[in-house]
Formats: structure tokens, sequence, C-alpha cells
């Protein structure tokens, strides 16, 4: 999984509106940062990924509770803020894994990652059914 | 010369407080157009590193600027420093002028009041 992918990954974590306004933007603009900042390592690199996904769960759930508001639908809400956060932090530590391959993170902690993945598509696609 | 007012009839004052990224982002278009990552760079430049946006923080807080007429979008073009690939720039109106400067004008009694009760001394620029 190259960063291109990745990126574009954290970007659906935005509500659609959003998305479709300003994801050409966000993904250039990211990119930027990360020609900015150049190669300096691994703990370098990690430290700047961490930033870039902490960003994007906080503004990207940030963007869902405004949409929300709009449409007044706070359960609907909740659920697809907690399925995003949860799909975004197993996102994280996938990330964590590719970059970090020395780092054995062990059976536990893959079984933990797919758990909250499926605990946020579930909750997901059940704030999109309800 | 009549106040800047946002289409919905609101002042500048009706926009006090700023938050922060919106203040920086104002801050970084007072005096020329910038594109997005332009704008994270001026910031971060301006305050010695001290202050970083995040992409998401900084177009989170542009679609609200837009939306309130404080910025607007200013066309597309390539910028040299960078790439050959087009660039969404945005400039300041002159609502978001006079909220900015409303904003400052705030901070600056904030920091007369530090200063009289002797929390900052008078050398802080």
């Amino acid at each position: 999984m190259n960063s291109e992918l990745l990126l574009r990954m954290l970007v659906h974590a935005y509500p659609i509106p959003f998305r479709e306004r300003f994801a050409t933007e966000l993904l250039q603009t990211i990119k930027d940062q990360r020609r900015a900042h150049g190669k300096h390592g691994v703990v370098a690199d990690l430290g700047f990924w961490s930033r870039v996904v902490l960003d994007v769960v906080q503004s990207a759930s940030r963007e869902h509770v405004l949409a929300a508001c709009e449409h007044r639908r706070p359960v609907q809400l909740a659920r697809l803020a907690i399925g995003r956060t949860f799909i975004a932090a197993a996102g994280a530590q996938v990330a964590f894994d590719l970059l970090t391959p020395e780092l054995d993170m062990g059976i536990e902690a893959s079984l933990l990652t797919a758990m909250v993945t499926l605990a946020g598509a579930l909750l997901t696609c059940r704030t999109s059914t309800a | 010369m009549p106040a800047a007012r946002s289409p919905g009839g609101k002042d500048a004052e009706d926009y006090l407080p700023l938050s922060g990224p919106a203040l920086h982002i104002l801050m970084a278009l007072v005096n020329q157009e910038r594109h997005g990552y332009a704008i994270m760079r001026e910031v971060t430049e301006r305050s010695e590193g001290t202050i970083r946006l995040g992409a998401g923080t900084l177009y989170g807080a542009l679609k609200r600027m837009l939306a309130d007429g404080l910025v607007e979008e200013s066309g597309e073009a390539v910028d040299p420093e960078l790439d050959d690939e087009r660039r969404r720039y945005y400039r300041i109106t002159s609502l978001g002028r006079a909220v900015a400067r409303a904003e400052a004008r705030r901070l600056a009694a904030l920091v007369r009041v530090a200063r009289s009760k002797r929390l900052i001394g008078p050398e802080l620029a």
C-alpha cells in the first residue's frame, strides 16, 4: 500500500459534500507537506504521518458533527462519527505496521485492528441504512 | 465608509472572537492571494514554527469562511515554486479584512489589560 492510496482512504473519512469540494486540494496540500518534510528516517516519517492522520480524524469528525447538526440526527451522527473514527484508527494502525515492519506488534494487535475495522464498518453501515 | 457586512447583514464584530485557524488564515491572506499550502507555509513561517495548521483543519476553516463571506476563491493557477499542477487560490474579502481588523483590535485591548495587570511587560512586541 503506498502513501497515495493511504491518503485517498483518509480523505474518504470526510462527508461526501466536503470531499467533493476539497478532496483534490486536501490531497495536493498533504503531498506538498510531504515533499517539504523530505526524508528523515522512519521515526520522523512516522511523526509526520501521525500528525496527518490525527488532523484528518479530528477535522473529519468535526465536519460530520456539523453536517449532522444541520440535519438534526444526533443518534445517526454518533454512530457515523464513532464508526468513521474506528475505521480511521484502524487505518492508522495499518499505516504504522507498514511503515515499521521491524516492529512486529503480534497477532493480538492484528486481531484488534480487524475487530475495530469491523465495528466501524458495522456502525457506518447501520447508519447508512437507518 | 459603510461597515462591511455579510450577505446575512452581520457586522464584523458579530464574527468575534475568531477561531485560531480562521484568524491565522485571514492574516495570511491580508497582503496577497494564496493557495492552501502557501497559507499553511505562511502561518508556520510567521509564527516561527509554533503554529502548524493541518490540511484538514485548514480546509475545514476555509469552508466556513467561504460560507461566511470572509474569503473567496480567486481562480486557479500554477505555483512555479512547487510543480506544474494548478492550484485553487483564495483571497480575503472586504468583510474578511474588517473582521481581521476587529479581531486584532480586540486582541490588542487584551494585551493592554495584561500589561496593566503586570502579567506581561511593556517590552512584548
